[in-house]
């Protein structure tokens, strides 16, 4: 093993709603593939972001080859040879592959022209050290996602970088694409780069990986070498805390189907989806980012059209034909993105509220000011959402006022079916306790709820029957009782349950 | 940062209603300035020229409120009152040459929406490649020359006519502004303007269609340019095939003016009056003072900057 290359010492981010990483402290070696690993949220890439100078920590210190590294902003990170690479890709689609590896360090030539030879020849040198197979004269629009993902790597090769971080490279690659890959990462850890990598698939992490740390809730739990620990030990890490006291599970008492999703398939994705939503019920859909759990849901509100497949609500063919519709027949999905797709910035809360419903507040044709402050506030206070008004625009509210605002929202339509979708991401813990009441009460009056989540002590915690998805598959349905954590994750990553030794 | 701060803050006050402060300030200047502006006659010849930008805005506003922009209102107005115009001609009543002005008005404007909302044209070139065609097909019509009003009738309904001191272009652009007004804060559909220009994948998921809200804003605004094409026409009792030239950019502005966010879902129609009236009144103070047409296109450019960077700096300071 090589020398510590990079090094982070009692690491602490604090944001205005929550504890993101506490006292994380961890050695990244030259010559080393290092797994960083957690669930979703469990801080990951707050720590990636504060390695590349994105964000400040609040404490805590970073060494680069011993030296201390105080107030290490992007520019910095990059000129010191730490360099990212993230899922969402920075190629210029225009440009060939030689002009995106030497974008910003092009050479000058005669008349202030770009030299192009000279960015080509490097390029290919560059390639040929380390053994990359690709053409510097493609443009870049024209490749596949993994060759991009190579040019990505290519960038980072030619700023002579230290520090390699890859955050979930293989997410969108095929199984041969990983192999070539896989031979790049091989060719940088020859060469004593530190390598940083992210990933949910764990099955891969024994071929490619040396080391690993794990991050649960913003707290460091422990590191090892991957040849040491078996999948269940590593699983264990990540998971695993008292699930009693944070989630007030009441038993629901699940009475007729209300909708029956049947055999649906979406388009170039997964398999046949047989799944029931019952009344009185809630039902956790598990999976990890992009097991398609949130596309099959806007498939029943009509937003994309299933290749097979239908949807039966209260017994009869239901087809949506617009998301009004669907409201009408008393379905709500409430979105996993708040801000992209939840909230209406600049505009108050009230406005946010009653968007869906404004049928609801009308007198004749005419809006009421009246019935809107009179429904607003009776919701404010049903679900104790902190607002200084009810006209105080939604985006100054905290994130957890903000989910209650749209829970509100939803309410206000009476829904038969809710369908939640992540619905206490980027909330802090009273808050989440707050929605977890919430939904137990919709329970209560018969209400079937769906809720999506990727955070697996939540599912376990507030669902009455969990569904696990893997890659739009079904691989695993269990009741409340008979859940546990490994075979639900077990699931996630692809085992069927019957093969699961429960 | 507390919150009430924030909320009741002068700041935000002067934010939202300065421009209201930036028409009084003209005002007076002016009328220090000239002996002529406070005229009973200059202020009614004034609200005469404002009616024209003042139809035209409210479209533009409904519009740009949806996060698009209507580059063809100008060629549009030409069009509208060509096609009554020519109708009258040809020796149809003025009324039905009005309903047949409005159905182009309309049918572009669906057109337009058709573009950018189900072809997801930028709107920015849908409306421009429209504003040549408008532009074109008028010419096409009129072969190039002005075409007589259809009537005395039509003239006086629209142009010379006015209920007590009111003249009717005025009295027909405050009863637009108000119906605007009414639509967009007392409606459903109003909401949904909104709703669209804000987040659109927010209104979607919400239950608004965004489709058929972008189509009508478009239909809206080619209705508010056949109304303008006839206030135009009955003006001179005549329509030249340039009329409405550079009307699109009066228009713009006095939605940028008013604060009317390019983004969507951000501004009040109430302060696009207010920005009509800058602008009228900046033009006519021009021409009062005797500043010469090139001079004038430069001062009201630098007064829209002006007062865009004041709101912009305001709007700094109340987020600090």
């Amino acid at each position: 093993m090589g020398e510590c290359i990079l090094e982070v010492k009692n690491i602490t981010k604090v944001f205005p709603e929550a504890v993101a990483l506490s006292d994380v402290s961890m050695q990244f070696r030259g010559g080393e593939v290092h797994a960083l690993l957690g669930e979703n949220g469990a801080g990951k890439s707050t720590l990636i972001k504060i390695l590349c100078g994105a964000y400040l920590p609040t404490e805590g210190q970073i060494f680069m080859e011993g030296q201390e590294l105080p107030k290490l902003n992007v520019k910095k990170a990059q000129a010191l040879g730490i360099v990212a690479i993230h899922q969402e890709l920075n190629l210029i689609p225009g440009l060939t592959v030689a002009e995106n590896v030497f974008l910003g360090k092009e050479k000058i030539g005669v008349l202030g022209m770009v030299d192009k030879r000279y960015t080509i020849r490097k390029t290919k040198e560059l390639f040929e050290r380390f053994k990359i197979d690709l053409d510097p004269t493609a443009v870049v629009s024209n490749l596949s996602v993994a060759q991009q993902q190579i040019v990505e790597i290519g960038k980072a090769l030619q700023m002579e970088s230290k520090v390699v971080i890859l955050d979930e490279p293989t997410d969108v690659l095929t199984d041969k694409e990983t192999v070539v890959l896989f031979d790049i990462i091989r060719e940088l850890k020859a060469a004593g780069k530190a390598l940083i990598y992210i990933s949910h698939r764990l099955d891969e992490l024994p071929e490619i990986c040396d080391t690993f740390s794990v991050l649960r809730d913003g707290h460091y739990m422990g590191s090892g070498n991957i040849g040491d620990c078996t999948k269940a030990d590593i699983i264990r890490l990540m998971i695993g805390r008292d699930l009693s006291e944070q989630y007030p599970y009441v038993p629901g008492k699940p009475g007729d189907v209300v909708l029956n999703i049947h055999d649906v398939k979406r388009k170039n994705f997964g398999d046949k989806v047989q799944l029931e939503a019952r009344s009185g019920e809630v039902l956790g859909l598990y999976g990890l980012v992009g097991s398609g759990r949130t596309e099959l849901m806007k498939c029943i509100l009509g937003i994309e059209k299933p290749e097979s497949g239908e949807f039966i609500l209260n017994g009869s063919h239901f087809e949506a034909k617009s998301v009004s519709k669907a409201h009408k027949a008393g379905i709500y999905y409430l979105t996993e993105d708040r801000k992209k797709e939840g909230i209406v910035t600049n505009t108050p809360v009230d406005f946010n509220m009653t968007l869906p419903s404004l049928q609801e507040i009308q007198n004749g044709f005419i809006l009421s000011n009246k019935k809107e402050q009179k429904l607003c506030s009776s919701m404010v206070k049903q679900l104790s959402v902190k607002t200084p008004s009810l006209k105080y625009e939604i985006q100054q509210l905290s994130g957890g006022n903000q989910q209650k605002v749209l829970i509100a929202k939803a309410l206000i339509t009476k829904p038969k079916l809710l369908i939640l979708d992540e619905p206490t991401r980027g909330i802090d813990v009273g808050t989440k306790r707050d929605i977890y009441q919430i939904i137990n009460e919709l329970k209560a009056s018969g209400v079937a709820v769906i809720v999506i989540s990727s955070e697996l002590p939540e599912i376990m915690g507030i669902s009455d029957r969990i569904v696990v998805f893997h890659d739009g598959v079904i691989t695993g349905e269990f009741a409340h009782n008979e859940a546990t954590e490994e075979a639900i994750t077990l699931c996630a990553f692809g085992t069927k349950k019957e093969s699961v030794a429960v | 940062m507390t919150l009430s701060k924030r909320k009741f803050g002068g700041a935000a006050m002067l934010r939202k209603y300065g421009i209201i402060l930036v028409l009084l300030v003209i005002c007076v200047a002016v009328s220090f300035m000239t002996d002529s502006f406070l005229r009973p006659s200059n202020l009614q010849s004034v609200a005469r020229q404002v009616s024209i930008n003042g139809a035209l805005s409210i479209g533009v506003c409904f519009v740009i409120l949806t996060g698009g922009i209507d580059l063809s209102v100008g060629s549009l107005l030409a069009l509208t009152a060509t096609t009554s115009a020519l109708m009258g001609e040809s020796g149809l009543h003025w009324v039905i040459c009005i309903l047949i002005g409005i159905a182009v008005g309309l049918l572009v404007g669906l057109l337009e929406g058709v573009l950018v909302a189900r072809f997801k044209i930028a709107p920015f070139i849908t409306t421009l490649a429209t504003m040549t065609i408008c532009r074109g097909a008028t010419q096409v019509a009129d072969g190039g020359t002005s075409v007589r009003s259809p009537g005395s009738g039509f003239d006086n309904f629209f142009g010379v006519g006015s209920l007590g001191p009111i003249p009717m272009p005025v009295l027909i652009m405050v009863v637009m502004f108000v119906v605007a007004w009414f639509v967009l804060e007392k409606t459903k559909f109003g909401r949904h303007i909104y709703a669209v220009g804000g987040n659109e994948k927010a209104a979607h998921l919400s239950g608004v269609s965004p489709k058929k809200v972008k189509i009508i804003v478009y239909i809206i605004s080619g209705l508010c340019c056949a109304i303008a094409g006839f206030i135009t026409c009955a003006r001179l009792s005549s329509i030249t095939p340039t009329a409405g030239e550079g009307a699109e950019m009066d228009a713009i502005a006095a939605c940028v003016l008013a604060g009317v966010s390019l983004d969507g879902g951000k501004g009040s129609v109430g302060l696009v009056f207010v920005g009509v009236l800058i602008i009228g009144v900046l033009n006519n103070a021009l021409n009062l003072l005797g500043v010469s047409s090139y001079w004038q296109d430069i001062v009201k450019g630098i007064v829209i900057l002006g007062a865009v960077l004041l709101e912009s700096a305001t709007a700094q300071r109340s987020k600090e």
